[in-house]
């Protein structure tokens, strides 16, 4: 899998949907936007700054969601929320307004492991309200959601944009309520 | 700070897991009374053998107890989250190494004067058995967590990761027991001390930072 | 200098030189290694203690030291690699391994046929071969972590780290193993350890290491020079090579 002649920036207030077929490289190639896996060449830069010159800043700006949702699941919902906050330093607040708005409020006692791949989807989805970042890297946010989760997302994605935030996303399917600002099309190599 | 929580993340996934815990410690238990009905139940012989027994057992246990720290995170995408907010690939290694050790070395520390009983190690031996642990035991973690980061997304790793870090515990091994041997025979054994508490300082600074690179490594 | 470097890292310009170069290279070992024979087989004496035996060493103490500046070649390959991001000293890396295995599994064999009629049994605890006995399970980890890894880039740079593990680690296990061995063996190992070698010696023991060095270079060019043909295989070049 090759990438290359890629050169694109992401304005603040911005939504970007990145599209391209199956193993075209979208997925690798947000990875490697993220520091997860690394480019051969080229750079990132982040506020006019080099990624690799203050990874952590850089980090603490980002959310990723990609296809693994991430939760431990000996840990319940709250938990494994209560930690990602934790883990930037922030201190733990309560995820019950956001639960409740993807109808999971009344489970955030329950270990993840008890829940659906659909739950846990949501869950994983509830970290863009809980913890503060300027760039949300998503990977096929859809999958596994139900109609409901997907306005909720959608207006989330409006929402986020029209305070300033920079979204790059990846989907098969368009997502309706959204319109992008930008679109970036991977295509295969004419061999 | 970041050290702090995710160490507490560890102690908590542990906490709901305590199986993983004991697992180990049975492991040492186990393999460690193979030996009076392997050898003969002679209280001489075993006291002769009984630094090295206990100490390829500690190893061992330590060893086939650092998959179930590091191969659960990587399988459901928490590591890569977990490298994505913390930033540091390293910090990451050493959070999980400390965790590994408090949670399996310190117990196996614990558990060994029980064993050094039953091998009838005398008690000046016990008291070098356990300060050679505890200065062995989370350099064994730090190490292991080197070859267990690199070979994390490989199938069946298990035999591999022996393959990889067995070598590379050889001082450790060579160190710890022959300070309990020495002790055994009324010698000195601060030697021995000094050797173990260089190559702990020594894994402590540069193990995490391999071990950070060979996760951003395994996690591309 | 840059640009001398950044060839380098050219896997064509690599595979076109060593081309050229190869054939020297292995006249020059089949050179050396007759005339390092010969001198070591009829024009060297025997030894005054251990007779015909001694000449065991002109091929030992070669292929022991080889077997270590094989595995630092690896470990300064990989460094170059991992830090310039050079795809070129990965495959050098690589090929390094199995030669350095090679060496360390000869530099074992003949330490056990030289030990038999000195020391009486075909292996002893000695520091000197308990080092090269595990710097064959350090060869052959690197060859088993690179061989279970799939995806080439990764494996490259997950083998890369263990070999830079493994050095600094070497000298350590090195020191470690020489202290349990004075302290268990006391003075039964300086049976080996010869205080000088005799010049008559000397020169046919030059030879060989010479020989070696020069196997070291030819095989690890031939090895490299396959190894670049396998991870370009999709490339122009590689592709129109095969084709005439």
């Amino acid at each position: 899998m090759l990438l290359h002649g890629l050169d694109f920036s992401l304005p603040e207030g911005s939504l970007t949907w990145l599209q391209g077929g199956n193993g075209t490289g979208k997925t690798s190639l947000l990875r490697c936007l993220c520091g997860l896996g690394e480019a051969e060449a080229g750079d990132i830069f982040w506020q006019g700054e080099p990624v690799a010159r203050d990874p952590v800043r850089f980090h603490q700006e980002l959310l990723y969601l990609g296809h693994k949702p991430g939760l431990k699941s000996e840990l319940s919902i709250a938990e494994n929320l209560g930690f990602f906050r934790r883990l930037r330093g922030l201190p733990v607040i309560d995820p019950e307004p956001v639960l409740e708005q993807l109808g999971l409020a009344r489970y955030a006692g329950q270990y993840v492991g008890s829940l659906s791949a659909g739950q846990q989807r949501k869950v994983m989805l509830a970290r863009l309200l809980l913890e503060p970042a300027r760039l949300w890297i998503l990977d096929e946010p859809l999958v596994a959601l139900d109609h409901e989760s997907r306005d909720w997302l959608a207006a989330t994605m409006m929402a986020f944009r029209e305070e300033g935030g920079i979204i790059l996303y990846t989907s098969h399917q368009p997502l309706d309520q959204v319109r992008p600002d930008q679109q970036i099309a991977i295509q295969e190599a004419t061999p | 700070m970041r050290l702090a929580a995710l160490l507490r993340r560890e102690i908590a996934i542990a906490g709901r897991n305590k199986a993983a815990i004991l697992i180990p410690l049975v492991f040492f238990v186990l393999v460690t009374s193979l030996f009076p009905f392997a050898v003969s139940p002679d209280a001489d012989q075993l006291a002769l053998l009984a630094p090295g027994v206990i100490w390829v057992a500690a190893l061992l246990a330590t060893l086939l107890s650092l998959e179930h720290f590091y191969q659960g995170d990587y399988l459901d995408g928490s590591l890569e989250q977990l490298l994505l907010t913390t930033g540091s690939p390293a910090l990451l290694a050493l959070a999980k190494s400390i965790g590994h050790w408090l949670l399996t070395g310190l117990p196996l520390v614990l558990v060994a004067p029980m064993l050094g009983l039953l091998l009838h190690l005398p008690l000046d031996a016990q008291v070098a058995m356990v300060l050679t642990l505890l200065l062995g035991t989370p350099a064994l973690c730090l190490i292991g967590a080197i070859g267990m980061c690199l070979t994390l997304g490989i199938n069946r790793n298990g035999i591999l990761v022996s393959l990889l870090i067995l070598p590379l515990y050889i001082p450790v091994l060579i160190f710890g027991s022959s300070g309990v041997q020495a002790a055994s025979l009324g010698l000195p054994y601060d030697g021995q001390l000094a050797l173990l508490a260089a190559i702990f300082i020594l894994a402590l600074v540069l193990a995490p930072v391999a071990a950070g690179h060979a996760l951003k490594i395994s996690t591309s | 200098m840059w640009l001398w470097f950044s060839r380098l890292g050219s896997p064509k310009w690599f595979y076109e030189l060593a081309g050229r170069w190869l054939p020297w290279t292995w006249a020059l070992t089949v050179l050396l290694f007759v005339a390092g024979s010969a001198l070591a087989l009829l024009f060297s004496p025997p030894d005054y203690q251990q007779g015909e035996t001694v000449r065991i060493m002109y091929l030992h103490v070669p292929a022991a030291f080889l077997s270590m500046a094989c595995y630092l070649t690896m470990a300064i390959a990989s460094v170059i690699a991992l830090v310039w991001r050079m795809k070129m000293a990965f495959a050098v890396a690589r090929s390094c391994a199995p030669i350095g295995a090679a060496m360390t599994a000869l530099a074992l064999f003949t330490g056990a046929v030289w030990g038999k009629p000195i020391w009486g049994t075909w292996w002893e605890w000695d520091a000197r071969l308990t080092s090269e006995l595990v710097l064959l399970f350090l060869y052959l980890g690197y060859i088993a972590l690179h061989e279970s890894i799939s995806e080439q880039s990764q494996a490259d740079r997950a083998a890369a780290v263990l070999a830079i593990v493994g050095v600094v680690n070497l000298p350590i296990i090195h020191f470690s193993v020489d202290w349990w061995n004075t302290l268990h063996q006391g003075a039964s190992i300086s049976r080996l350890q010869k205080p000088a070698i005799d010049a008559s010696m000397l020169w046919p023991l030059f030879t060989m290491l010479a020989a070696f060095f020069a196997f070291f270079a030819a095989s690890l060019m031939s090895r490299v020079r396959n190894e670049i043909l396998k991870r370009e295989a999709a490339s122009r070049w590689v592709k129109a090579l095969v084709k005439a």
